[in-house]
């Protein structure tokens, strides 16, 4: 009975939509919907808050941004976030990769701990490190201060580099599983030819390490950027911003402009900036990734 | 360029045993061909003269010097491997260029360097190209060109025509030798193609379950086989192996086939005189070496023809004497149909007997 009703070409065409209706509707209210709700929104004057009617003010809400050089302060503060992070993230999941690609005892064990942290709740992961960064007790304080012979208050001194850290902390394995990935995906011949080939380290790596993990890299690369750039859950845990607005990014701003200020419109308009770079990023890096 | 030696060299991979206390001896500037079947052990043995493997038990030398414990680089070995080597993101030419950076960086002697061996290779045409733009053939040609280039202790070939269609690696194949002659090195070459091995070696040897079995010059492994193994996988047409009782008659040594008999030569009256009893041995004699004829003549054996295989300017008949069954080549075409009834007769002085419980030939 099903069967043959299946066949007949009008249901035959109908079953796959009325499969993913849900899926589509649901986007459709939670994403699409919203999307442009908030993006009408930029366009007025509102707050949230006090509840008046919208007040429609044109570009007026992303010229104020675009001219307030708090703004931009704070695109540079992003942007040194990413930067540090991403780039340290690399290095050391560069190195963790190489670590777990020769082959030893207890070697799944140590990757699975090795990757835990990127099982772990942002939320969690802040309220983590502010016990480690703690200045009286943190573990962190305490081996500067054993090395260095000076007790650190990171998140006073030196907040940048300890909301940095954490993020390295957290998504350094991610970087670690994309390079080993394409580490694992070299061919084991090209590897003893090259060493057969008598090649320096640094050809070895040129012509066949890289060609393989390149791609990954960019990969890896292209999700980490995107993801530090939105990061906030882990930097509101630890610092809210702060001190002042030392490690205030992108997104916190609009959280506060939003929650705290409750200037809506303002805070959408700034949102849609922040969606507009993400979709320029991503687009770039896809461009580089497909030129290979 | 070096001799190349293995002393006693075993090797384990966890339980299987891939080579059983193999020790063999390459001379300086030989072409030494290591011939088996798949899953002999050839690649594994290979793998430990070339450095990439380290024995379980046994020693590596290299000019009588120990070099088990270093690495392929300071072996200084070029290999070709059963798959392309090629870098991807380099053309030919500085594919085979990058292989010459240790030896100098004298830009003029590396171009003229590459170039001859890519003209000995017949790559010249390829040499801007990159890997993918080029076949499977025209690369493993690369990868041989890039071995050669180099000034190395040893080359090693393991199977480097075995994945290229036949016409191909017969025009490769009969390069070999002229390769071997221009490099002037140590070359130690793999494959599991007799044809190959007796074409291009100065030397064969030949590998079983991790066993070197025999080494010798092809035509010693071809009339001299050490054992039952190497007679039958050396030599097309395989060789006859007929399970025979030989008995002493009035001082000639007979030999059963099926039903019948066949006398043997002197080395046989030698070896069994002395025993009354008959005796089981295993016969071996190659299809090339038993002859037919319509006529009964003297000590001919008489049979019927089974089968018939044309190979186009020859013929492989298959005969039948009770119930064994024995093959024989015949040059030209002959008129023999199935089913008739002929003799066969053996070419006596070729006649191998091999011991049916150690496989060792007697005589
Ligand atoms: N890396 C390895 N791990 C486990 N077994 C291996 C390995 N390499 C080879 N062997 C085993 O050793 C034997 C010989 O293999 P190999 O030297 O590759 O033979 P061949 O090259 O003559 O075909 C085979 O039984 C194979 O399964
Ligand atoms: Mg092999």
């Amino acid at each position: 009975m099903g069967r043959r009703n299946l066949r007949s070409p009008i249901t035959y065409r109908a079953f796959p939509i009325f499969l993913i209706i849900p899926a589509v509707a649901l986007v459709i209210f939670l994403v699409i919907f919203p999307l442009i709700w908030a993006l009408g929104l930029s366009f007025y004057s509102y707050n949230a808050l006090r509840g008046d009617s919208p007040v429609f003010v044109g570009l007026d809400n992303y010229s104020l941004l675009l001219n307030s050089g708090e703004i931009w302060r704070r695109f540079i503060t992003t942007g040194q976030f990413v930067l540090y992070a991403v780039v340290l993230e690399f290095l050391v999941g560069f190195a963790l990769a190489h670590l777990f690609f020769t082959k030893f005892k207890g070697r799944r064990l140590a990757i699975t701990l090795v990757t835990t942290p990127l099982l772990i709740a942002p939320v969690a992961v802040g309220i983590f490190f502010r016990y480690i960064y703690d200045a009286t007790f943190g573990v962190f304080t305490y081996f500067v201060e054993l090395v260095t012979g000076q007790r650190i208050r990171m998140l006073s001194q030196q907040p940048m580099l300890a909301v940095v850290f954490m993020d390295v902390w957290q998504w350094s394995p991610f970087m670690m599983l994309f390079i080993l990935a394409g580490l694992e995906a070299i061919p084991k011949h090209m590897l003893e030819s090259s060493e057969i080939d008598r090649l320096s380290w640094i050809n070895k790596f040129r012509y066949v390490v890289w060609p393989k993990i390149k791609p990954l890299v960019a990969l890896a690369l292209l999700f980490r950027t995107m993801d530090a750039f939105r990061t906030f859950d882990t930097i509101f845990t630890l610092t809210g911003g702060g001190p002042g607005t030392l490690t205030e990014v992108l997104s916190i701003t609009i959280y506060r402009t939003a929650f705290q200020f409750f200037r809506t419109g303002e805070a959408t308009a700034l949102a849609f900036i922040f969606l507009v770079i993400i979709i320029l990023l991503t687009n770039l890096y896809l461009r580089l990734a497909r030129r290979e | 360029m070096v001799s190349v030696e293995a002393r006693a060299v075993s090797k384990f991979f966890k339980t299987t045993k891939a080579l059983d206390n193999v020790s063999l001896v390459v001379d300086d500037g030989s072409f030494f061909c290591l011939l088996g079947p798949s899953g002999s052990g050839k690649t594994t043995l290979m793998r430990i003269l070339a450095g990439l493997e380290t024995p379980s038990s046994g020693r590596v030398y290299f000019g009588g010097e120990d070099v088990t414990d270093l690495s392929p680089s300071q072996r200084n070995i070029a290999m070709v491997f059963q798959f392309p080597s090629i870098y991807p993101s380099l053309n030919i030419y500085e594919n085979i260029a990058l292989a010459l950076r240790r030896e100098t960086s004298d830009p003029n002697e590396i171009r003229e360097r590459v170039m001859q061996v890519a003209s000995l290779l017949k790559i010249e045409e390829h040499l801007n190209k990159k890997s993918h733009q080029i076949d499977f053939g025209i690369l493993q040609r690369v990868s041989i060109a890039k071995a050669i280039v180099r000034k190395a202790n040893v080359y090693i070939f393991d199977e480097p025509l075995s994945n290229l269609d036949t016409k191909l690696r017969e025009t490769l194949r009969s390069e070999f030798q002229k390769i071997h002659s221009e490099v002037r090195g140590t070359f130690l070459y793999v494959t599991h193609d007799q044809l190959e091995a007796m074409a291009i070696a100065d030397k064969i040897g030949i590998l079983n379950n991790g066993k070197l079995l025999q080494v010798g010059s092809p035509d010693e492994i071809y009339s001299q086989p050490a054992n039952r193994f190497v007679a039958y996988f050396i030599g097309s047409p395989t060789i006859n192996l007929i399970e025979s009782e030989v008995r002493l008659v009035e001082n000639t040594v007979y030999a059963s086939v099926g039903d019948g008999y066949i006398p043997l030569n002197n080395k046989a009256l030698k070896l069994f005189q002395t025993s009354r009893e008959p005796r089981k041995i295993i016969l071996g004699i190659r299809p090339h070496e038993i002859s037919l004829s319509r006529e009964p003549l003297h000590n001919a054996l008489p049979a019927e023809v089974s089968l018939i295989e044309s190979l186009g300017t020859a013929q492989v008949i298959e005969l039948r004497n009770g119930s064994t069954v024995f093959r024989c080549y015949v040059d030209g075409l002959s008129d023999f149909k199935e089913k008739e009834k002929v003799y066969a007769v053996f070419n006596i002085e070729a006649i191998y007997a091999f011991d049916p419980k150690t496989d060792e030939r007697v005589f």
